[in-house]
């Protein structure tokens, strides 16, 4: 099985704060990892320095075999930001023209559509279940079927692999259930590799095959079979806690 | 054939009006929907100290204005990047220096009547060699943002997305700054540095009220803006008023008749 993404001995600070501190993961391909902890425990920063949105102190990233420096095939990345950030409800855009923007490399000369593109777009929306919402305007719909709208921009590209930074804030359980199924589906039979932030550690837990857990600086991966999150769930809003709980389970594995 | 139309300088007014309502439509769309439609007022004042400068040297001062406000505007991209939360921050600073420049070269030019029509528009004044600088970089302005299409428009969407998808965005940023710093500098002689930031804005908020898509906005901003530079340049030639209030009186006029017709629509459903 390849490396998808390859972190060796990465450090990173804002100012004077060290945020991860002599990192090392390995995200192989076809996995589903979720990444879990407390706020600020650098979470969405390690996702930033994996997409080069951040720089490294120290250390290197190579994304899909390439140092993250250089890398520069993006058709392959997805990424999905929380919604709420950054988004104007009220842009003028149809889901068509959303998805369509992502395929701008694909187009020639003129970024324009064309007959096979548009059919790419419909066989993509089918996917995810949102064909009859093709000619809606994106801020009209709820927060599940916009993230699904994102998903589907995403896997018009045909990536390897899908970064999603709290893709289901305020999205409610139904919607995040569909959201779900629609990962997992993504995962096994289209096998691309999913990296997830979440706080819904439960659920996240039966969802993903590795679970990677941020607390001081550092990072722990468990195989997400077997991992009591019943012992973390309450910790989650105290960093001092979460270190204590996972130092007394003893490390790697510890469940 | 019309009165309007028989006489020389009213086809050269409807041949660079036309034009510069198409390309001005298309800029104001992806400014608005960045949220940057100040920079269009910004740049006026810049270019409008290109003209003064130009009458000073002695150049044909649509150049100078075209010159001037092109560094402007990559001076405004450079501190957008400096002021990333505060872009309005940068607007102002080009502002403040565009207007003491222009007001400087305009005391040492001594020529207030040609300034005059700079700053309202004229129809009278726009001659052959407007119309050869206008039709051909028009053109190119409308290829360049119909080739670029969705590039632009994922721009607008989002840049931090945009450039994660693989999209050059500085290179579209740069390009797109350009492309608005010449139409201003191409609009001045018409419509007028002060108007043609409304020019710019004023059509798009139209279409934003009729559109859902982005295509639909386009093309509604496009139309408002054609019907509001041809409206008005005929309001202009019969009462003899200066072209640039009449358009944008006429684009305000749209503006209105459409927010009326939403507002009975709603009521009545």
């Amino acid at each position: 099985m390849n490396k998808v993404v390859e972190v060796n001995n990465l450090f990173f600070s804002y100012e004077e704060e060290l945020i991860l501190q002599d990192i090392d993961l390995e995200i192989m391909e076809g996995d589903f990892i979720a990444f879990i902890g407390p706020n600020g425990s650098g979470k969405s920063t390690l996702i930033k320095l994996m997409l080069g949105l951040l720089k490294a102190n120290k250390g290197e990233i190579k994304l899909l075999g390439r140092s993250i420096k250089k890398f520069n095939d993006w058709t392959k990345v997805g990424y999905i930001a929380q919604e709420v950030r950054g988004f104007n409800e009220s842009f003028p855009a149809t889901v068509k023209e959303i998805i369509a923007s992502n395929m701008y490399n694909e187009m020639g000369f003129f970024k324009i559509l064309n007959s096979d593109l548009e059919k790419k777009i419909d066989q993509t929306l089918e996917l995810v279940g949102m064909l009859d919402y093709k000619n809606q305007q994106i801020g009209n719909l709820s927060g599940g079927q916009k993230q699904k709208i994102f998903i589907a921009r995403t896997l018009v590209t045909n990536p390897d692999i899908i970064f999603l930074d709290e893709p289901l804030v305020g999205v409610d359980t139904e919607s995040q259930q569909e959201f779900y199924k629609l990962l997992a589906e993504l995962n096994n039979e289209l096998d691309i590799t999913i990296v997830m932030i979440s706080h819904d550690v439960h659920v996240i837990s039966d969802q993903a095959n590795k679970v990677a857990c941020f607390a001081n600086d550092s990072i722990f991966v468990h195989q997400a079979d077997g991992f009591c999150c019943d012992n973390y769930f309450d910790t989650l809003s105290d960093n001092q806690m979460w270190v204590e709980r996972h130092q007394h389970q003893g490390g790697e594995n510890a469940c | 054939m019309l009165e309007i139309f028989t006489y020389g300088f009213m086809q050269r007014a409807f041949i660079v009006g036309n034009i510069i309502a198409v390309i001005a439509a298309l800029i104001g769309v992806i400014l608005i929907l960045k949220r940057l439609a100040l920079i269009g007022h910004t740049l006026s004042h810049v270019a409008l100290a290109g003209v003064a400068l130009g009458m000073l040297l002695g150049v044909y001062p649509v150049y100078t204005a075209l010159i001037v406000s092109v560094i402007a505007g990559l001076g405004i991209e450079n501190l957008r990047k400096k002021y990333n939360d505060y872009a309005e921050l940068s607007l102002s600073i080009v502002l403040a220096t565009g207007l003491g420049l222009a007001t400087i070269l305009i005391s040492l030019t001594n020529s207030n009547s040609s300034i005059f029509s700079y700053l309202f528009g004229s129809i009278s004044l726009v001659s052959w060699q407007d119309v050869m600088l206008v039709l051909p970089m028009g053109v190119l302005i409308i290829i360049i943002m119909g080739a670029l299409y969705y590039g632009f428009f994922f721009l607008a969407f989002s840049e931090r997305e945009a450039k994660l998808a693989g999209i050059p965005v500085k290179t579209l940023n740069i390009l797109f700054i350009v492309l608005v710093s010449i139409t201003i500098s191409l609009s001045m002689r018409i419509v007028g540095g002060l108007l043609i930031s409304s020019l710019i804005t004023l059509p798009v908020a139209t279409a934003l009220q009729v559109s859902k898509s982005f295509k639909g906005t386009v093309f509604y901003s496009v139309l408002f803006s054609v019907l509001a530079v041809n409206s008005g340049l005929f309001i202009s030639f019969y009462q003899d008023l200066a072209p640039g209030g009449t358009i944008i009186l006429a684009s305000v006029g749209y503006l209105l008749f459409v927010l009326l017709f939403n507002f009975t629509k709603q009521k009545v459903t």
